[in-house]
């Protein structure tokens, strides 16, 4: 009895708990809805006018001020690219839909721009899709020239939705000095937006770097973009400027590279119409003094409004002056590839210095002959003499004794087939072939010829001439590599240095310091004693080391190379030279070799 | 003398005994949202309108289906909805469809829609299911524990879309469902102390432009271009609505764009310009007289599930109406809540249709037993 007296107690006290539970929700519901009501007052009835008043002020444009980027300079601050002011014309289709007669105002805008009325209506429509775009301006010409834009300015008054904003424009003092090195800039591609590095963050329009360093230190150079305020009429024509935000200067980069350097080495290679690549770095950090690769591009003509005649004429270009050999082009590294494979042999006990080879200028294997360049032979051939001569028969007996594995070996380990990491863009590596790599590749077993060919620097194997300088610096080095750079520091305009390039070590040879010696008297052989095939390189008063390379190829003429280092002790600059078609590397590249030591060594101590 | 129309007389008994204030409430919603809709996209062509017309039709089926199903069908079944739905959450989070930057979407049969919406439902009814099942205690500290762990997992996997708008609208359902389940109310205070004390913790696991979002909601000055800018706009257009407001279509500040999303997030500013208070003292009393509705349905039913259930969709239909127009005037942090019914959206319209459906079951089983 009790116990169902005590159930229907809880069963009341609970229904009444509850009662007074959905009574307190509806008191708190109520209190939200009053608090509504009274903030919808609030903003409606009593500050009504104010916000009346700025919605009707909300004619306030705002167009983007873009930052300028950041200057570039050579390593002694000589200035390489910087900003020029150029002016752009918008058109805000929402507020150009207002004119009475748009055709007409087609016509006289594309009138005073030497445009095509058609080409800016369909720049309208294209960019006219999502109606909640219809507010942002859609850039009809940039770089305006001054008649242009006095002229447009007179119009501002009579067609609505004009709009002119002033944009830093990038300069390359120096036309086509470094193109590849300092790249163009441009607007960003569809296909950029989406990428990581840009996703979110850049706008259809931004301009971003294109190639080069404008395009790898991007984030450095861009500055962040301001802000104006502008008051327009119902009409959309511009009233005042009420707010502006600065835009901020993106930071300047300093390079490795030395003018005076790079100049003289393009003047080099125009002076014999030469195509081809002259590279050289600082070995002891990996700083690079100089690229040039031939043919190159005019920057100045990507600036601004890209010539379409001037860009087709490079695109069709047999010669692709728009990539850089450097880093991008592919070649056979030819006889300077015998640094690697010589100091494998000796490194692995192959071969010594002392034991000899016979050339009698031609090698058979069964009945395929292969050629010494010499085609009367060098007679009986030691390790210091067969560099020196750069003799194929020594170097074919002793890569048929290393075998493919060891080549192979000693390829990769002075780095080729494997990107140095430079701060340039879509840099190569390269091919270091392997048995399973031809029969992958090829689908055709490893043959003695292919090692004979390899054991030569030619045949599958190929670099960068950056790789084939890195073979050079390893042994300015006596046995290491620094990672090549082109970023020195990033500087904020009253040079105060924000940030500097760490120097890292790129690779360290497995080899020993006395064959290392070896190799490197060989070279200095190469260049400094008569028999060598690098004497045209000589410079009066000057230690130099280095190795000639003549490459054939099914094109034409052979390729020539020269690589060197200087002075012997201690050397402070690494170089090498290509020379496309040139012919043989001894005659044609090493001269080009000895006037650049001349230069850098005598006419810039000078200064 | 009546005409008997045979087909009525069968279907009558489909719809007699729906809730006559929360039925008028819900058209008179459905023809301001579609009003709304109308202007806010009225320039981008009317596919937005004809769309929102479809859904409207789908919704009010929805609800006619569901006040015909026995809500406690609905909570016997509440396991296996809440396990299917889990299931869709993380396919969502495998393989949703991203729209601005989240992944919320999931496209079934050339259809995109949103389990996170649908998961207010279940949580509700698997929340209920749990308590009604324990019958002795169903407050124990262990129960609670195991019930903040059936409503966390979902609210984590909607966190990770992330749709942080949606969970936290899980959170005044579980206080509803634990408030009308005669929770102790002590157990009720030490939850909500212990949940407040938590928020300095969770502020430092929220995303990065989540922060913003509430520094700029505290001063929407200092960025009055980037992410301060929805709720400056937003302000300027309901406040220079005035009190008759500017006329259907021609608020500037939304037909001239200055308003972000309006079609969906931020229609009530689009409704503010063009109505001006006048308007929004109707819309709000709109809303007001259907919560007041379902907290009498609350009252009227005498099952604790019912109850509980019917507090639980009302709350969380009174939160999205509070925060959505909390952040439309500059009360409330921006989160990607909507408008019930006014809104444009497929699954937002969908699920609160289902919500009302149930609430009018609660009412039709309630009148059901009294007579």
């Amino acid at each position: 009895m009790a116990r169902v007296k005590e159930d229907i107690t809880e069963r009341m006290k609970n229904s009444y708990k509850s009662l007074v539970r959905v009574k307190t929700l509806g008191w708190i519901v109520s209190a939200c809805v009053v608090a509504l009501v009274c903030r919808a007052f609030y903003l409606q009835l009593i500050r009504g006018s104010y916000y009346d008043k700025l919605a009707q002020d909300n004619c306030v444009r705002v167009i983007k001020i873009p930052a300028a980027r950041g200057y570039i300079y050579d390593r002694n601050y000589t200035p390489l690219v910087i900003n020029k002011p150029s002016y752009t014309l918008s058109l805000v289709p929402y507020y150009f839909d207002t004119n009475p007669d748009k055709q007409q105002a087609y016509n006289s805008i594309a009138g005073i721009l030497g445009m095509d009325p058609a080409e800016i209506s369909q720049k309208m429509e294209e960019s006219k899709q999502p109606s909640e775009f219809n507010l942002t301006p859609v850039v009809i010409k940039r770089d305006l020239s001054e008649k242009e834009l006095s002229l447009i300015t007179e119009k501002k008054i009579t067609i609505a939705g004009l709009f002119v904003t002033q944009e830093p424009k990038r300069w390359y003092e120096n036309n086509s000095t470094a193109s590849h090195v300092l790249g163009y800039t441009g607007e960003i591609t569809a296909d950029q937006m989406k990428i990581g590095r840009y996703a979110g963050l850049r706008r259809a329009g931004d301009i971003v770097g294109q190639g080069g360093i404008e395009n790898v230190y991007d984030d450095i150079l861009r500055g962040e973009d301001g802000a104006m305020y502008i008051l327009t009429d119902a009409k959309g024509r511009q009233k005042e400027v009420i707010n502006t935000i600065e835009p901020k200067t993106g930071k300047n980069l300093v390079l490795t590279i030395d003018y005076r350097l790079q100049k003289f080495a393009e003047k080099l290679m125009d002076r014999y119409n030469y195509n081809g690549v002259v590279l050289a770095s600082d070995p002891r950090t990996g700083e690079i003094l100089c690229m040039v690769s031939k043919p190159d591009y005019n920057l100045n003509n990507f600036s601004g409004n890209i010539d379409v005649k001037e860009w087709k004429k490079l695109i069709r270009n047999k010669a692709n002056p728009l990539t850089n050999r450097a880093v991008q082009g592919l070649y056979s590294p030819g006889s300077i590839f015998k640094i690697a494979v010589g100091c494998g042999a000796l490194n692995e006990n192959v071969i010594t210095s002392d034991d000899s080879f016979l050339c009698e200028g031609i090698y058979w294997i069964k009945t395929w002959p292969y050629k010494c360049w010499k085609r009367s032979g060098h007679g009986w051939v030691n390790f210091e003499h067969g560099v020196a001569q750069s003799c194929d028969i020594y170097f074919y007996k002793v890569g048929l004794k290393m075998k493919v594995e060891l080549l192979n070996k000693y390829a990769l380990m002075f780095g080729m087939g494997e990107k140095t990491g430079i701060d340039l863009p879509g840099e190569k590596a390269g091919i270091v072939p392997s048995r399973e790599w031809k029969r992958k590749n090829d689908r055709t077993p490893w043959f003695p010829g292919n090692t004979v060919m390899m054991s030569i620097g030619q045949g599958y194997i190929s670099g960068t001439p950056l790789q084939i300088l890195d073979i050079v610096s390893s042994m300015a080095n006596s046995g290491y590599v620094m990672t090549p750079h082109l970023m020195k520091v990033v500087t904020n305009d009253a040079r105060r240095i924000l940030r500097t390039y760490e120097n890292k070590e790129l690779l360290r040879l497995d080899v020993k310091p006395e064959v290392i010696d070896k190799m490197k008297d060989a070279m200095r052989i190469v260049v400094q004693s008569g028999r060598g095939t690098g004497g045209k390189s000589r410079v009066e008063g000057l230690g130099i080391a280095g190795k000639t390379g003549t490459v054939q190829n099914p094109q034409g003429e052979n390729h020539a190379m020269f690589g060197a280092y200087a002075p012997l002790n201690n050397p402070e600059i690494a170089l090498y030279i290509l020379v496309e078609h040139g012919g043989g590397g001894g005659d044609v590249a090493a001269p080009l070799a000895g006037e650049i030591f001349e230069f850098y060594f005598k006419t810039m101590r000078e200064k | 003398m009546s005409i008997k129309i045979p087909f009525l007389d069968v279907a009558r008994r489909y719809y007699r005994n729906m809730n006559p204030v929360l039925l008028i409430c819900t058209i008179l919603l459905m023809c301001a949202g579609a009003a709304a809709v109308y202007s806010a996209t009225g320039t981008s062509g009317n596919q937005f309108f004809a769309k929102q017309l479809i859904w409207y039709a789908l919704g009010f089926i929805f609800m006619m289906i569901f006040a015909n199903i026995n809500y406690n069908n609905l909570l016997a079944v509440a396991n296996w909805l809440y396990v299917l739905f889990m299931l869709l959450l993380i396919l969502v989070l495998v393989m949703g469809q991203t729209s601005l930057g989240a992944q919320r979407w999931l496209k079934l049969a050339g259809f995109q829609f949103q389990p996170s919406e649908f998961m207010k439902i279940v949580v509700a009814l698997a929340l209920i299911r749990f308590i009604l099942v324990s019958q002795r205690d169903p407050f124990s500290w262990g129960n609670i524990g195991k019930m903040l762990l059936l409503a966390g997992l979902p609210i984590a996997l909607i966190i990770k879309q992330p749709d942080l708008g949606t969970s936290i609208l899980l959170i005044p359902l579980i206080l509803a469902v634990f408030f009308m389940g005669n929770m102790p109310a002590k157990k009720l205070w030490v939850i909500l102390g212990t949940g407040i004390a938590m928020l300095p913790v969770v502020y430092l696991f929220l995303k990065d432009y989540q922060k913003q979002r509430i520094m700029v909601f505290l001063n929407p000055q200092a960025d009055p271009l980037g992410a301060g800018y929805n709720i400056i706009q937003s302000q300027i257009a309901v406040g220079s609505g005035g009190f008759f407001g500017k006329g259907w279509a021609h608020g500037t500040q939304s037909q001239l764009n200055f308003i972000p999303i309006k079609y969906t997030d931020f229609i009530y500013a689009v409704i503010s310009e063009e109505f001006g208070f006048l308007g929004t003292l109707i819309l709000l009393l709109i809303y007001y007289f259907l919560i007041m509705e379902g907290l009498k349905i609350v009252k009227l039913c005498k099952f604790t599930g019912g109850k509980m259930l019917a507090a639980a969709l009302t709350t969380v239909i009174f939160m999205q109406i509070f925060i959505n127009i909390g952040m439309n005037i500059g009360m409330m942090p921006v989160t990607g809540i909507t408008l019930p019914l006014l809104s444009y959206g497929g699954t937002s319209v969908l699920v609160i249709m289902i919500m009302l459906g149930i609430l009018q079951n609660i009412y039709r089983e309630y009148v059901k037993a009294e007579e």
